[in-house]
């Protein structure tokens, strides 16, 4: 029985598993092991791809060394890929090369094929945070709108939305260029560089990943909108706005930056199209360029620079995921 | 009380994308070969509303004169061949690795779920891109390599819902009640299954003739002179300023396609969804495969 | 004294305006300044949504169509958006039925009870922070200090509550409305929570009104009673009265259906019938169908039924008490 005046008779202590620490660190140990795991695989898996892929084509020293090598190069191409070798050697050799980051040289610019890939890099990754931030910063307020807008905001948006999700990104690319470079002649219509250059494919790429964005925020909202905890908001005196904010759009955000993390994957597929079709110098056009050079070892170094990067963007996102949301961080026992 | 009110946001994009298959597949027969003939004197002639116009070719001409209704027409034979052998063969795939995965587990599942969740994690255009660069891009190849774009998706949502149906109390008990494996499959979880990959295919078919599409437009997928929406759109953009009607057809007609896919598979899983508790697999559904 | 909350001749509906649902039917409650009234009823008679919708917490498709609810003297229906912010947690705290859902699982527990305090008091939620490890130790959370930082999915189902409980009383209300506090819990728990709830209200002098379906909570907590059946309540009075002589023939069936711990073999009574869905109601009693009591004189509304302190909404209430209950027990069929 209480007693008045103490208060209530306090809860009895949560148990407390003994292991709490041990256990906590084991599991993120076998987190972080699996991670590492799924990492190795995935490049593995890559790495595999390229080497078989090359050899598909019958001719690997052929298209190794280039359509226009000499017989000499070509002998030299083949005794470095070790065609004579068993498949299995050459398949540690090629990873071996791979693991120290050697990528042979090439075939046009000839200098290391990594190297040259990795350089052109950067621009992409510049146009893939242009096109991440254009897709939060106006996809969320239209996932609002889509969610509780009125009926006319929610009619138009959707078609809009339904609209760029259907559009592929190089028709909308050649129908930007056509408005504003050709009809306005506001914008270039190529090149890379300056901040100009990055509106338009910036646009293209981001039209679908701005749909994306809404449809996820909308659904999100929907779901989280039953929840009982937004009701309790309210009962404390929350205004309908401060809800929204603070406790609705928190509650859908780890889904919809989930998502995010996988569009990273299918950006960097609309960013190959978006920068042959603007000529913007990224890994990209740098592929693309390698792949009617006939320039395989960029071909090779550009697409492994690629599964890299999306290797690593899905990691990062998954551990900025587990910040976002506390109880995937703290996994129940 | 069952209403039979048909229901429009079904059949409209249904119908719309059997409208297009036939005009595309049966239209170049029914319009003559004098539409594919290159007739230089004719070149970027506008469409039959536009001053300069040209008689029987009412949708304008190429920079070769060719007509560009028969053009697109052809070449939407060729996209959709593609985008719907491709998105079939990924739903055959899927459906049989999702069946193996959900259904006999173990091994198999975790073997075939890492594959699915590697592969995942590629952009897969970049694969493609690679692909065509060495095993070269005729339609047979292209469809085949697609194929390989798209099984993930089935596969996932399968077995999702041969999980979820094998656990369920009726197929337990039939099982021990002696059911066969073949039975239960074909009994229980085949009626589950094939309209969730239903829905699956629709969106599919929207996703690889995108892909296709922007192949093509490289230049690397469908090479001309066969034609294929995409290398069409491409051929046109150096014309653009003066001759828009090159680019506009047959990208109208992607679009109008994959907004018709997209619309049936929307409409499919809406349907199914009331029903079904087993399509909550859908959240894998709006992630698709584009660009 | 002004009473606390006053609920008059309220009608709630939903649905279509044109064929409408009713819910609530001209309910009539009093909740005097430091009394604790406990609102019992079955599932679907309209207890909750009698105190979520004079809250305006009713959700969407729910609306008073006519009557007054008065909080310490303010107006609540068709009040304006800026009166009910002052009043939900301000005057009126409200605690809801499962606390692991009507808590913001992103947010720490310290944060929310701090939002109530901010909400009302201003400032920033670090400043709250004494105050929310004192309303911690007021209910009986162990070690507040530490817990404050906890999220929801941290702690047991009654500490949860506990924290529910909290955040209700933070800005020190004159009212507390609590939808089912102790029906999600674990039986365990409940008495503890009883307890919490008993502290919160009566011990500290505040005025409640507890929806439950638990008479062991109402008899260990309220001091009056208002039983609610089909859309309306058929019986008020206090507790002590209502319990030890029930007039209307429900709430002597609601008694007489608990289990006695006693020896001897008895068969539980239970009431025939089940009561009747809103869009379901007769004209006369409602209860008519299952009453023991019945005559012709029921298929009319029946009148209410004054007593001393408490009335009954019945043509012949019972003031000679309540049967038997060995007879009752007995007699069922």
């Amino acid at each position: 029985m209480s007693t008045t005046g103490q208060g209530v008779a306090a809860a009895p202590a949560v148990v407390t598993p003994p292991s709490r620490y041990g256990g906590r660190r084991a599991r993120r140990a076998r987190r972080v092991a699996g991670t590492v795991a799924r990492l190795v695989l995935t490049l593995l898996g890559l790495l595999t791809l390229l080497f078989f892929l090359v050899r598909l084509s019958g001719d690997p020293a052929g298209v190794l060394a280039g359509p226009s090598a000499t017989p000499e190069q070509l002998d030299a191409v083949r005794t470095a890929l070790g065609l004579d070798q068993p498949l299995l050697v050459q398949y540690a050799q090629f990873l071996g090369d791979a693991v120290r980051l050697d990528f042979g040289t090439s075939v046009f610019t000839g200098e290391s094929a990594l190297g040259t890939a990795l350089g052109a890099l950067p621009a992409t990754l510049l146009l893939l945070v242009t096109t991440m931030v254009t897709s939060v910063v106006v996809g969320v307020p239209c996932g609002v709108l889509l969610d509780r807008g009125g009926r006319v905001a929610r009619a138009v948006i959707g078609s809009t939305m339904t609209l760029a999700q259907a559009v592929p990104t190089f028709v909308l690319g050649v129908l930007l260029v056509y408005l504003f470079a050709v009809r306005l002649g506001v914008l270039p219509a190529f090149g890379s560089g300056t901040p100009a250059t990055l509106v338009m494919p910036t646009l293209a790429l981001a039209a679908f990943a701005v749909a994306r964005t809404a449809r996820m925020v909308a659904a999100e909202l929907e779901q989280v909108e039953d929840q009982d905890f937004l009701r309790t908001a309210s009962a404390k005196g929350a205004s309908a706005r401060r809800v929204l904010w603070r406790h609705a759009l928190p509650n859908a955000s780890p889904a919809v930056a989930a998502a995010l993390v996988v569009e990273m994957s299918y950006l960097i597929s609309g960013a190959v199209v978006v920068e042959v079709l603007f000529a913007y110098d990224g890994i990209g056009k740098e592929l693309v360029d390698a792949i009617f050079a006939r320039d395989y070892p960029l071909v090779q170094a550009a697409v492994f620079v690629i599964g890299v990067f999306v290797v690593t963007v899905n990691i990062v996102g998954d551990a900025l995921l587990r910040m976002l949301d506390p109880r995937t961080a703290r996994a129940r026992a | 009380m069952r209403r039979r009110r048909l229901d429009l946001r079904l059949w409209t994009p249904a119908a719309v994308l059997a409208l297009v298959v036939l005009a595309c597949f049966a239209g170049p027969a029914l319009l003559g070969p004098d539409g594919a003939q290159q007739a230089l004197g004719e070149r970027l002639a506008p469409p039959a509303w536009l001053a300069g116009a040209v008689d029987g070719k009412p949708l304008g001409t190429d920079a070769f004169g060719r007509d560009m209704l028969t053009r697109t027409l052809e070449g939407g034979r060729v996209s959709l061949q593609v985008g719907f052998g491709a998105a079939t063969g990924a739903v055959v795939i899927g459906l049989l690795l999702g069946l193996v995965a959900g259904y006999w587990g173990g091994w198999w599942d975790r073997a075939i779920m890492t594959v699915a969740d590697v592969w995942l994690a590629f952009p897969f255009l970049v694969i493609a891109l690679a692909a065509v660069a060495v095993v070269g891009s005729d339609v047979p190849v292209l469809v085949a390599l697609l194929t390989l774009g798209g099984w993930v998706l089935p596969t996932r949502v399968t077995r999702t819902i041969v999980q979820r149906v094998r656990s369920e109390d009726y197929v337990v008990a039939a099982a021990g009640a002696g059911a066969s494996d073949l039975y239960l499959v074909r009994r229980h979880v085949l009626p589950q299954v094939l309209p969730a990959n239903l829905v699956v295919w629709s969106f599919t078919v929207g996703a690889l003739v995108v892909i296709e599409g922007a192949l093509s437009f490289l230049g690397l997928g469908v090479k001309p002179p066969t034609p294929s929406w995409g290398n069409i759109v491409s051929d046109g953009t150096p014309y653009l300023e003066t001759a828009w009607w090159v680019v506009a057809w047959p990208a109208l007609m992607i679009v109008v396609t994959v907004m018709c896919a997209n619309g049936l598979g929307t409409a499919l899983r809406r349907r199914w969804q009331a029903g079904s508790r087993v399509l909550e697999a859908s959240s894998e559904l709006d992630k698709g495969v584009a660009p | 004294m002004t009473p606390a909350l006053v609920i008059e001749d309220l009608w709630v509906e939903a649905g279509p305006t044109d064929d409408p649902l009713v819910l609530v039917r001209g309910v009539d409650l009093t909740v005097g300044a430091g009394t604790v009234v406990g609102l019992v009823g079955e599932s679907g008679s309209g207890k909750t949504v009698t105190c979520m919708s004079a809250l305006g917490l009713a959700g969407r498709g729910v609306r008073i169509t006519r009557g007054s609810v008065r909080a310490q003297g303010t107006e609540l229906v068709r009040a304006d958006e800026a009166t009910m912010r002052r009043v939900r947690g301000g005057v009126v705290g409200t605690v809801f039925q499962d606390p692991l859902s009507s808590l913001n699982p992103l947010q720490r527990i310290g944060d929310q009870i701090a939002e109530a305090l901010v909400l009302h008091r201003g400032g920033r939620r670090r400043a709250h922070r004494d105050r929310v490890i004192s309303l911690l130790a007021r209910v009986g959370v162990p070690a507040p200090e530490e817990r404050v930082r906890a999220y929801p999915h941290e702690l047991s189902g009654g500490l949860r509550q506990r924290v529910a409980i909290a955040m209700a009383i933070a800005n020190d209300p004159a009212v507390l409305v609590a939808d089912e506090p102790t029906t999600a819990l674990d039986v365990t728990v409940q008495a503890q929570v009883l307890d919490v709830v008993r502290t919160a209200t009566r011990d500290e002098g505040r005025a409640a009104l507890i929806v439950t379906h638990d008479l062991g909570l109402v008899a260990e907590v309220a001091d009056r009673v208002a039983v609610m059946y089909a859309g309306q309540i058929v019986e008020e009075g206090p507790v002590g009265s209502v319990f030890a002589a029930p007039q209307h023939p429900y709430t002597q069936g609601l008694l007489a259906s608990r289990p006695v711990l006693a020896p001897g073999r008895r068969r539980l009574h239970a009431m025939p019938g089940r009561p009747p869905l809103p869009g379901a109601w007769p004209s006369g009693c409602a209860f008519a169908a299952r009453c023991s009591n019945v005559n012709e004189a029921c298929t009319a509304p029946p009148p209410v039924h004054q007593g001393d302190d408490g009335w009954a909404r019945c043509w012949r209430p019972a003031d000679e008490g309540p049967p038997d209950r060995t007879e009752a027990q007995e007699g069922a069929a």
